[in-house]
């Protein structure tokens, strides 16, 4: 190596990620002492350039960045912001509000003008957030928990094709068949119709969203009351849990298992949805845990949205009567629970795919080996969930954890299997 | 051989189509833009404001530049523009510079943030671009020749240059701070 090339390759020494060999390059500097004195300088000049103040982002950016996103994307379609209703404006808009008779009403009016401007949709897109665990399901709702992004598509035809998605799952229908990953690697395939979520149903069919509330305030599961309000047709729905809840445990924990009220904005020209907003009514209070904070409709969408690019090393949650049989099942939410978690103990992958729905071993599964499970109480069960909760304590690590695991058995096979809450 | 910042992995990440890779994008490359944006502007307030306007156009524009497969050194050269029009407004504002140095300051790190920029300043423009974008950006070779839409051979002559006449610049000046 000449030292002319050796100096057009100095450069080559300040990469953070070399492309070439620089064995070479170094030989020549080790005895090369014009180009050796040429490379100090260089690396002199750029050690007093580095910067040695080190900025972080403040710890609300990323949310200051969503709310800028959510104000520019409305200023930009000329929309009126679903203001974020503060809980007590909130209530003064339903104080404000005109019951909704049984005809004749406004908003008897406004449902049939509504379905009409939407029944000619071709797509919609829905930007939300909530407040859960991104990787929980999609009913979860946690009034503790800080915002989480949601994002759904639907393209309208025959068949309709959806997407819906949040940080820790994703949910699509293709036309044919739907599919949902649980990030990283857990899949399970449902139908046209699937189990993954249930009040997000709503959201994707925004035409009939009237329609449905209209109803249930008929059949007394709700109380509609409808306003105009800075020109706005809104519209507070109060929702009450479903269900039994003898057992409180599932009470305010998902959508419709919570005391809520719903808001709806609908555009008085358009007469489309233009917003939404939830309102969970709490032991602490009202909360907001869910709100639109844009929708688009009728925009492009592409084909490959409503696929999912499955991991290579995807394993999936079985069907309960496609579930491994190898194993003596057990009989009763508690025979399952404890099958469960001394599987785990003892890493048994027969045993704990015999009572988890699983294609394989979970990778988390490890991270349980060695549980020394203290107790199983009586099972119980909470709201409209089909099966049951089992307390359990277990000691791991010299930790204790006690919480409530959820079994089912209502199946067609009538195999009990873990649902959750390990 | 030297490096330069943090060792650390450099991200690659496809542009965001969806809120989740929004999010993952934003985790991922706030603090970096941020410092980035920062070493030209000496104001963690306006380097924030410039970086949480780029994420914003990046999200909004994500179907022009859905086939981007690395949406890293873009970003960093969205900032870089962006950093670059504040500070042409700051230069055409009536506020007095006194001010405006008050408001922007951030101790002695900003001081002397302000001082090397004052000398790549006088850099021609293309060798100083490569020397932020490597040194202050922390990005390798081939993620800045990506930013600036070159290749890694011209970005890492531009870069040799640069050093080189910054050298000079400093010697003129009687040695380093």
């Amino acid at each position: 190596m000449t030292c002319r090339e050796a100096q057009e390759r100095l450069a080559d020494l300040f990469d953070s990620a070399p492309a070439g060999a620089t064995a070479e390059l170094q030989s020549h500097l080790a005895g090369c002492e014009r180009c050796a004195a040429e490379y100090a300088v260089m690396r002199a000049t750029a050690r007093l350039i580095a910067p040695r103040l080190r900025i972080q982002a403040s710890p609300d950016f990323k949310e200051r960045v969503m709310k800028k996103l959510t104000e520019v994307e409305t200023e930009r379609r000329r929309w009126r912001f679903v203001p974020r209703l503060a809980l007590v404006g909130a209530a003064a808009i339903v104080a404000v509000m005109l019951f909704v008779p049984r005809g004749g009403s406004p908003a008897l009016s406004l449902l049939a003008q509504s379905a009409e401007a939407m029944s000619s949709l071709q797509s919609v897109h829905i930007v939300a957030r909530m407040r859960t665990a991104p990787q929980d399901n999609f009913e979860y709702i946690n009034p503790q928990m800080d915002w989480v992004p949601l994002e759904v598509w639907k393209e309208f035809g025959n068949p309709p094709k959806w997407r819906v998605e949040k940080p820790g799952r994703v949910a699509v229908m293709d036309g044919t068949s739907s599919l949902m990953l649980m990030r990283p690697d857990t899949a399970v395939r449902g139908g046209r119709m699937p189990g993954f979520f249930d009040w997000v149903y709503a959201l994707l069919d925004p035409d009939k969203i009237l329609d449905k509330e209209l109803a249930a305030a008929r059949a007394q599961q709700s109380t509609a009351r409808m306003v105009e309000q800075d020109h706005q047709l809104v519209m507070a729905v109060e929702r009450v849990a479903q269900g039994d809840f003898h057992n409180d445990w599932l009470l305010n924990n998902t959508i419709s298992s919570s005391n809520h009220t719903r808001i709806y904005r609908f555009d008085p020209a358009t007469k489309r949805l233009i917003g939404m907003q939830l309102i969970l009514h709490s032991a602490v209070g009202d909360v907001p845990v869910f709100e639109i904070t844009s929708i688009q409709y009728n925009e492009p969408m592409p084909a490959n949205l409503f696929t999912i690019d499955l991991p290579a090393n995807v394993s999936w949650y079985l069907p309960p009567e496609q579930m491994a049989s190898s194993h003596a099942l057990p009989q009763s939410p508690k025979e399952a629970a404890a099958m469960f978690f001394n599987a785990l103990s003892r890493q048994d992958a027969d045993a704990l795919l015999a009572v988890y729905p699983g294609s394989a071993v979970p990778p988390w599964a490890k991270q349980l080996a060695g549980l020394q499970l203290v107790s199983l109480g009586e099972p119980f069960q909470s709201g409209k969930y089909g099966g049951w909760f089992v307390p359990y304590e277990y000691i791991l690590n010299g930790k204790t954890k006690k919480w409530n695991l959820a079994v089912r058995n209502d199946n067609p096979a009538h195999r009990w299997f873990v649902d959750g809450g390990y | 051989m030297e490096k330069i910042g943090a060792a650390t992995a450099e991200p690659v990440l496809p542009w965001p189509q969806s809120m989740a890779e929004f999010d993952a994008l934003i985790e991922a490359t706030q603090h970096r833009l941020i410092q980035f944006a920062f070493c030209r502007l000496h104001s963690a307030a306006d380097a924030e404001d410039v970086v949480q306007d780029v994420f914003v156009r990046a999200y909004r524009h994500r179907e022009r530049y859905r086939k981007v497969d690395n949406a890293v050194p873009f970003l960093f050269r969205m900032v870089a523009n962006r950093a670059t029009d504040l500070l042409r407004k700051r230069r055409h504002a009536a506020a007095p510079l006194e001010d405006l140095a008050a408001e922007q300051r951030t101790g002695d790190g900003a001081d002397r943030q302000r001082w090397i920029e004052t000398l790549l300043g006088r850099l021609p423009a293309r060798q100083a671009e490569a020397i932020r974008l490597r040194i202050y950006g922390e990005l390798s070779f081939d993620a800045v020749a990506r930013s600036v839409g070159c290749s890694v051979p011209t970005v890492k002559s531009r870069f040799r240059y640069g050093i080189q006449k910054l050298r000079k610049l400093l010697e003129c000046q009687g040695g380093d701070r």
